[in-house]
């Protein structure tokens, strides 16, 4: 099947700060791919270019596909219907509804932008609401964003989003900011709506055991670049990339206690610290002097696409 | 029972007639051991360390720190002085209560020097806390600015060790790192808690971390205990209905998310 997203050789600048290099991925319709990274990874940046929420100091290389349209060439009303046609999600809820409006107008208004009349909508947002695990979906529609917690608010952005049926949803850590058991609940239900819809999903993490749980493929970012991309499924057990590996073992386990966690040394880098070649080559335990001169292209290793000179070696 | 270097007993925190946010809290923590405080926004984990710390009042409740009631105002500058070298906090920003201006190695002299140490010894004692949290000497030279955000955590957990504290409060001290990071960090408490001999009240939401660092724990919701016990025993099996849902909610290899209702 072709990709509904694609991504080829994406670089971005902002000003002289290099933010991305040659960062390559693709979504299938209906499919969900998690990008996992730590700060500076490039994992935010990479879904607002796709979306073109870029600050006007940026310059793009490379191409971004969205079905049939060249992402970064767009402008004026083709760029506006774009984005509408996306789904997007951040971690603040609060930053993106309007709040003077009740979250009844603001999900109405979306509905009807859409093309519903009001009564449909209507009915379509208290669906969508109860749907969210709202129990109380009138009174809720009545209410003003301030009085909702950020977890119900969340719950009023990702419905407006789905009532809005979109092919491909963005989300950039949706669930950071919420208690554990929230996130829990938001994220099964989120999960069940949005294959019941058949849209697919970038959602940007830093926690690579939610990204499994609710993607297919996941892509691990760092300084600007993609080092793995693999199934959701089996990354765990057989991650090839050093860092990805580094990113597993760096998370204490919930059965045990360790008496060292296994660590690599050193802090993550952004694009603009890294030299050439390999963004980890600095805290990569089995880095040679290539590494830090070229970054290899990407390879298939098992079921993982992965840019790492010593393959061979660790796999 | 000599070795509790904290007790908290029925501690209450009552906001004027609004609702008790800390609820008939008791816990212990014992020398060179860690007691996790762990729950959701609201638990009330965050005032209890604001009472142990001495910078919120309890409404009602005892909180004592070597056997010294803590809930008495201090007398003199000199108590102030031994109660401030006895108990420390890392909070979860450092960029809080560092100085953005002042030097790495010039915080932590201050820091020592208000721990009693003479003048001759001070610079030694700086070094040697610098190498304690994983720190070298040319970090000492630089601005907290130009530190990772890892390093200013190592930073804040120096400048807490320089009085050589009974115990240290962290108040979600490694929940902003990234995990690489936290993992590191994790590592130098753990190894200085071996060393040193130094009580931990770790406050955190994230049960992952609690299992790495806590010998017991205590479990919060809306002000009040729901489960208190060894870390092994709460986690492995917990025998109340909300640690399962937070053990449930939390992400780990396998996980799948499952919705409340």
């Amino acid at each position: 099947m072709t990709a509904l997203l694609q991504v080829d050789d994406l670089t971005l600048d902002l000003g002289d700060t290099p933010i991305l290099r040659g960062v390559s991925l693709a979504v299938r319709p209906g499919e969900a791919l998690g990008i996992v990274g730590e700060s500076g990874s490039g994992k935010s940046m990479t879904l607002r270019t796709v979306a073109r929420l870029l600050p006007d100091s940026a310059r793009t290389g490379g191409a971004v596909r969205v079905g049939d349209r060249d992402v970064l060439g767009l402008r004026g009303r083709e760029l506006r219907e774009h984005r509408r046609g996306l789904g997007m999600v951040f971690q603040d809820p609060r930053s993106a509804i309007n709040p003077v409006h009740t979250v009844g107008a603001f999900l109405v208004e979306r509905a009807r932008d859409a093309g519903q009349d009001t009564a449909a909508a209507r009915e379509q947002a208290l669906t969508v609401l109860r749907r969210m695990g709202m129990t109380d979906p009138e009174r809720r529609m009545r209410q003003h964003p301030f009085e909702l917690s950020g977890g119900l608010l969340q719950r009023v952005m990702i419905a407006s989003v789905l009532m809005e049926r979109p092919r491909l949803l963005l989300a950039d850590e949706p669930t950071t900011a919420l208690d554990v058991t929230t996130q829990a609940d938001v994220l099964a239900l989120t999960d069940e709506l949005r294959r019941e819809m058949g849209a697919a999903l970038v959602l940007v993490t830093h926690d690579l055991d939610l990204a499994s749980a609710v993607c297919d493929r996941i892509a691990v970012m760092y300084g600007g670049r993609v080092l793995e991309t693999a199934p959701a499924a089996t990354l765990r057990d057989d991650a090839v990339h050093p860092y990805t590996r580094a990113l597993l073992a760096s998370r204490p386990p919930l059965d045990q206690r360790l008496t060292e966690i296994p660590v690599a040394p050193g802090s993550p880098v952004p694009a603009a610290q890294t030299g050439p070649g390999c963004p980890f080559v600095d805290r990569c335990p089995v880095a040679l002097p290539i590494c830090g001169s070229a970054l290899p292209e990407e390879r298939l290793v098992g079921a993982s696409r992965v840019r790492c000179h010593r393959v061979e070696e660790v796999a | 029972m000599n070795d509790v270097v904290l007790e908290v007993e029925h501690l209450v925190k009552r906001y004027g007639d609004g609702p008790v946010v800390v609820d008939d809290v008791s816990f212990r923590v014992r020398r060179g051991r860690t007691t996790a405080l762990v729950g959701e926004s609201g638990a009330g984990k965050s005032t209890i360390g604001g009472i142990v710390t001495g910078l919120q009042t309890a409404t009602s409740g005892r909180v004592a720190v070597c056997g010294e009631d803590r809930t008495r105002v201090a007398r003199s500058a000199r108590e102030r002085r031994r109660r401030g070298a006895q108990l420390q906090l890392v909070p979860q920003d450092p960029a809080t209560t560092l100085d953005r201006s002042q030097r790495i190695g010039d915080a932590l002299a201050e820091a020592v020097a208000l721990g009693g140490t003479p003048r001759t010894d001070r610079l030694p004692r700086v070094e040697e806390l610098a190498t304690q949290v994983g720190l070298g000497p040319t970090h000492l030279e630089l601005t907290p600015r130009s530190l990772s955000g890892g390093q200013r955590q190592r930073v804040a957990i120096a400048r807490a060790l320089a009085t050589s504290p009974e115990v240290i409060v962290l108040d979600e001290a490694v929940s902003a790192l990234d995990v690489s990071v936290q993992a590191q960090v994790l590592n130098v408490l753990n190894a200085l808690q071996r060393d040193l001999g130094t009580a931990y009240l770790f406050i955190t939401h994230d049960l992952a971390v609690v299992r790495q660092v806590a010998h017991d724990v205590v479990v919060l919701r809306h002000g009040r205990v729901v489960e208190h016990g060894a870390v092994e025993q709460v986690l492995g099996d917990p025998q109340d209905d909300y640690t399962r849902l937070l053990l449930d909610s939390t992400p780990r290899p396998g996980w799948r998310p499952v919705a409340l209702v």
